[in-house]
């Protein structure tokens, strides 16, 4: 799959302001591309990866994936195309505190309608390969942050998208597991020739990717050059 | 400038203010649950105090400095010459004489059953509150005198007249309308008072009088007694001037008993409300600690802070509960029972009682401080592990058997249980949570039509604090109402089918009128007549009355010996029915309550002695039998018996049969036609008296069904309220989901189904204890009031308090949900 923005505006209105997260953003990500995406906090990175992901809709310009408009599906639509498409790593990773590790990851599997057993059973390559095997039936209470944000990669991965968006997927990890995670999010990249977005402060991350972006107040800057990560990157 | 732990008192409500602008839903909710609480105790205790509060204002505005009194033991008096032979006695100071009879004023706005009282000028030296109305000689010369609220009732104005109906006789007298500083606390108990001739006169008792108040000179007390017995002993009884606020007491204390029960479940619902709230805020609180410590704060500091919020709340919150107490107590529970006001001077006075208050009061302010001790303690979102789920089970099972074992050996601590019970209502639940969670997965495992419940089964599987305590709201109220009401409908059940047998009897039933146990004699109308109509197959003079042995006001039956059944088979507990009912028409037999025999160490065959108007009488026991209705307890011999022993053969009630093919209304018409006019006798069809004593077996346990529904009503909003809060707090976790491509719908109805399975498993918990703390209960309440209450369970009323529970909470909690599903992607990014 192919993902595409064209002239992507996300304008965002706090009381008589109007604040340009995104300002018209164009960019395209080719099948097995991975962008690596630096910018400093408040420079509307998580904006653009929600508009990209059609969680957001833009206020103008089009995103596509394989020439299909999608950011212009009404909310189900979009939601079913999320669900069946996308996998989002979120910067926070908002796990379900009670389900266990299979069933966080398993998630999007059973609001698609699989049953939950099949799902549990269908993730679990996904937590061997990031190292949670062992660990599938605790719950996320008991896990260290980077397992966390593992767990979340893993529901991410779980329903085979064909688009990848991470927003710091290597925030809160140490080095080495930082470098596990991003070689696995490019190899899957390759592999499954999908498209991925990954948001990231991690200079490591410019070594794996293919092209590297800049986002500064909303706009692309020109590509190639890698800056010194800015501000503590948590964004707001 | 006052200092606590080094902060600032004006920190300190700083600190607070932040706190109630942060969370204002949780800190309400945990407000409201301490005020209800607190508001169904103060309810409770003011209302059963009032009752014998107001009594003891009756009996003192009588008595005044009175220490002893001589009461007739039949509503026929005595002879009144004998308060002048107490006046005489050696260290007397004063004696008064009272008549008091029951009698019916009509009036054209309504009718009522009161107490008339009859007094003499004698009675103002003795200094009760009666001493002002008796200066305003006019007011009693010439009518009766009652208060503001009776003439309203009645409608008529001062100077008016009021029909009296009294001994069987209708009359028109004049009345006059007591001013409310005049009246006293005579005025609130609704009783008339007119001067002792008068009364006398209506009442067609010449000079008898029914009591003889005596002030003793100090220090001669045991001797004026002494002479008193020796005058008096063998017709009447010689007492302190309370003794009938003890009989009171002994009548209304099973009632009590369940009343307060109910409220102390209905006050661990209240803290479990509160302590639900508190729940949602304990990981903020945590942090708020941790950061202070962080920015140098002494160990001390966080918890003074802590402390002193946890103060306010129950400050505030107990302030409010009272004010709604005082409001239950005004719109709901004031009503004067009937059912006590024909045999005990109850009046509808309040009684302020500042210790109610102050209990109340600091109660709530303590369930704060508990709810703030947890919140430094433990972390509610964290999973309760198996192995303390199946700790808490085991121990849940131990307090069940424990309770089980006790209230079985000592039925009178059954109260207690009905407390435990509830308490392992709560143990029980981790495990029911992950059994039920455990069982449903398995059903739905392998099915991909039910996904939502399967999303929320994922979030339930682990019960943590804040789930057991939720579900534990609503378990414990489902519990109490449905073992408090069980026993009720028990109660009222047995009733109802001891007054289908007691009055099936006979076709009609002349009495005085009014809700009583038959228990006002009346001069007998001309009963040949009567049989001659044509109507008429046959009448039958009923007798009856109360009579006071210790602190039991017994109610003593005088069945017609030419009955059709002498005992109600339902109340038969020892001996055999038809022998009994032959030795009662025979005569010299008695049947008595059990309750009674036993305190009496009389058991079936032995010689009971009761003290009657014409002396002790002993009779020997047939049968022991359940208390007929009446809590004191009833001895039932026959007419004959009852004329001889109480020195009278005035009725109490005619017992009529129709004619066959006579319609009980033709009958009705017939036999009131034969009474004639100025008969003040009232006649009911057998299913008018039946509908009659329904409400009234009923009035006395209207309280209980009052306070089972204001505590389902609470339990079922709180736990919506705690729903909704839930969903509320995880607004940025359903936008995680809906990135995650979760839809509106989908998220709304995962919430809907974790919600039904949390309020489901309170509910079966709840009805299962509830159903056994009902078999407790029963038993309980069978030994308590003596009452035929056979344990009955009813599925309509039990699905119905679980589904109202359900229902409201599923229903209330519903709207938040959906705004809450309606979060945006960027909630999200908040945490
Ligand atoms: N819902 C919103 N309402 C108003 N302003 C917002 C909203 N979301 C983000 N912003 C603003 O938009 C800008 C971009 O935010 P974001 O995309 O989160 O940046 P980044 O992820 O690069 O830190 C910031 O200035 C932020 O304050
Ligand atoms: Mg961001």
């Amino acid at each position: 799959m192919r993902l595409e923005l064209r002239e992507v505006v996300k304008r965002y209105r706090s009381g008589t302001e109007t604040i340009r997260a995104v300002d018209r953003v164009s960019l395209t990500v080719a099948p097995g591309e991975l962008v690596a995406l630096y910018g400093p906090s408040g420079s509307g990175k998580t904006t653009l990866l929600l508009t990209a992901g059609a969680m957001l809709r833009p206020d103008s310009g089009a995103v596509l994936a394989d020439d299909r408009v999608i950011s212009a599906l009404p909310e189900s639509k979009a939601a079913a195309f999320r669900r069946d498409n996308i996998g989002f790593v979120l910067q926070s990773f908002h796990l379900m505190d009670s389900a266990t590790i299979a069933d966080n990851a398993a998630i999007k599997l059973v609001l698609a309608g699989m049953p939950p057993r099949r799902a549990r059973r269908l993730v679990r390559p996904w937590l061997e390969r990031l190292g949670l095997g062992e660990r599938h039936a605790a719950t996320p209470a008991r896990l260290s942050t980077g397992e966390r944000q593992r767990v979340a990669i893993a529901r991410a991965l779980a329903n085979d998208p064909k688009i990848l968006l991470a927003d710091e997927p290597t925030g809160s990890l140490d080095a080495d597991r930082s470098r596990d995670v991003l070689r696995l999010l490019r190899d899957l990249t390759r592999e499954r020739a999908l498209p991925a977005i990954v948001v990231t402060h991690d200079p490591e991350a410019a070594e794996v990717a293919d092209r590297t972006l800049v986002l500064r107040d909303g706009r692309l800057t020109d590509a190639g050059t890698l800056p010194r990560p800015v501000g503590s990157g948590t964004g707001p | 400038m006052i200092r606590l732990a080094g902060l600032r008192i004006r920190a300190l409500f700083g600190f607070y203010a932040a706190r109630i602008r942060q969370h204002p839903v949780q800190e309400m909710l945990a407000g409201a649950g301490i005020a209800v609480g607190v508001a169904l105790v103060y309810a409770v205790m003011v209302s059963s105090a009032s009752i014998t509060g107001s009594a003891a204002r009756v009996v003192e505005g009588v008595a005044g400095h009175a220490q002893l009194q001589v009461t007739a033991r039949s509503d026929q008096g005595f002879d009144q010459r004998l308060a002048a032979e107490i006046r005489a006695l050696d260290g007397v100071e004063d004696a008064a004489p009272l008549l008091r009879s029951n009698v019916m004023l009509v009036g054209p706005d309504g009718s009522r059953s009161t107490q008339m009282v009859g007094v003499s000028p004698t009675l103002a030296a003795l200094g009760g509150e009666l001493g002002p109305i008796l200066a305003d000689g006019d007011a009693l010369g010439t009518g009766l005198a009652v208060s503001e609220g009776v003439a309203e009732s009645l409608g008529v104005a001062s100077g008016g007249s009021v029909e009296l109906r009294a001994d069987g006789r209708a009359r028109m007298v004049p009345l006059s309308v007591l001013s409310p500083e005049v009246g006293g606390a005579l005025a609130g108990s609704g009783a008339v008072v007119t001067s002792l001739r008068l009364a006398q006169r209506y009442a067609n008792r010449d000079r008898r009088v029914s009591q003889v108040l005596v002030q003793t000179i100090s220090g001669r007390r045991p001797a004026v007694e002494r002479e008193l017995e020796r005058l008096a002993g063998g017709f009447a009884n010689v007492t302190g001037v309370d003794a009938e606020l003890a009989a009171l007491r002994q009548a209304t204390k099973p009632n009590d008993q369940s009343t307060q029960l109910f409220a102390a479940i209905g006050v661990m619902v209240g803290w479990l409300i509160s302590f639900n709230a508190m729940l949602f805020t304990v990981a903020e609180r945590r942090r708020f600690v941790t950061a202070l410590r962080l920015e140098g704060a002494s160990p001390r500091q966080p918890l003074t802070i802590l402390g002193f919020e946890a103060l306010l709340l129950g400050v505030l919150a107990s302030g409010f509960g009272l004010l709604l107490g005082e409001l239950l107590v005004r719109l709901i529970f004031d009503d004067v029972p009937d059912y006590l006001a024909f045999a005990f001077p109850v009046g509808s006075g309040r009684d302020f009682q500042p210790s109610i208050v102050v209990l109340c009061f600091l109660g709530g302010v303590l369930a704060a401080g508990l709810d703030a001790f947890y919140r430094g303690q433990a972390e509610s979102r964290e999973e309760i592990a198996p192995r303390t789920g199946r700790f808490l089970l085991w121990t849940a099972l131990a307090v069940v058997a424990a309770t089980t074992v006790v209230a079985v050996a000592v039925p009178a601590v059954t109260i207690v249980g009905g407390i435990t019970l509830a308490v392992a209502a709560m143990l029980v639940m981790p495990v029911a949570f992950r059994f039920a969670a455990g069982w449903l997965e398995r059903v739905t495992g392998s099915t991909s039509r039910l996904n939502m419940l399967s999303v929320a089964l994922m979030e339930l599987r682990g019960p943590t604090t804040r789930g057991v305590a939720l579900t534990a709201v609503a378990a414990v109220a489902v519990y109490g109402s449905v073992a408090i009401g069980g026993a009720r409908d028990d109660i009222v059940r047995g009733l109802d089918s001891h007054t289908r047998q007691w009055l099936s009897n006979a076709d009609l039933w002349v009495t005085t009128g009014g809700q009583d146990l038959m228990i006002n004699s009346f001069t007998a109308p001309d009963l040949d007549r009567l049989r001659a109509a044509e109507a008429v197959a046959a009448v039958r003079v009923h007798r009856g009355g109360f009579l006071d042995i210790g602190d039991r006001r017994l109610w003593l039956i005088g069945r017609p010996v030419d009955s059709p059944t002498m005992i109600p088979a339902s109340q038969m507990l020892d001996g055999d029915i038809e022998q009994a009912t032959a030795r009662l028409r025979a005569g010299g037999w008695a049947t008595a309550s059990a309750a009674f025999a036993n305190e009496r160490g009389v058991e079936v065959g032995d010689r009971l002695r009761l003290p009657t108007p014409t002396g002790a009488r002993s009779f020997r026991l047939a049968a022991t039998t359940l208390n007929f209705g009446w809590i004191p307890g009833a001895v039932t011999i026959n007419n004959r018996d009852y004329a001889d022993a109480v020195g009278t053969v005035a009725p109490s009630a005619l017992e009529v049969d129709l004619a066959p093919g006579t319609s009980a209304e033709a009958g009705r018409q017939a036999v009131e036609a034969a009474l004639g006019p100025a008969s003040g006798l009232t006649v009911q069809t057998r299913a008018e008296r039946e509908a009659q004593y329904y409400d009234f077996g009923r009035e006395g346990i209207a309280r209980l069904d009052q306070i089972a529904a204001l505590l389902l009503l609470a339990a079922a909003l709180a736990v919506a309220c705690a729903l909704a809060a839930a969903a509320w707090q995880r607004r940025p976790r359903l936008a995680a989901l809906k990135i995650q491509g979760a839809t509106r719908t989908q998220l709304w109805r995962a919430m809907l189904c974790e919600a039904g399975v949390l309020v489901a498993i309170g509910c079966t918990v709840g009805l299962t204890l509830g159903v056994y703390g009902h078999l407790l209960a029963g038993r309980f309440v069978r030994s308590a009031t003596g009452f035929a209450s056979p344990f009955t369970l009813q599925a309509d009323e039990l699905l119905l308090a679980g589904g109202f529970v359900a229902v409201v909470a599923l229903a209330v909690s519903a709207i938040p949900g959906w705004f809450a599903a309606g979060a945006s992607a960027r909630a999200s990014f908040s945490e």
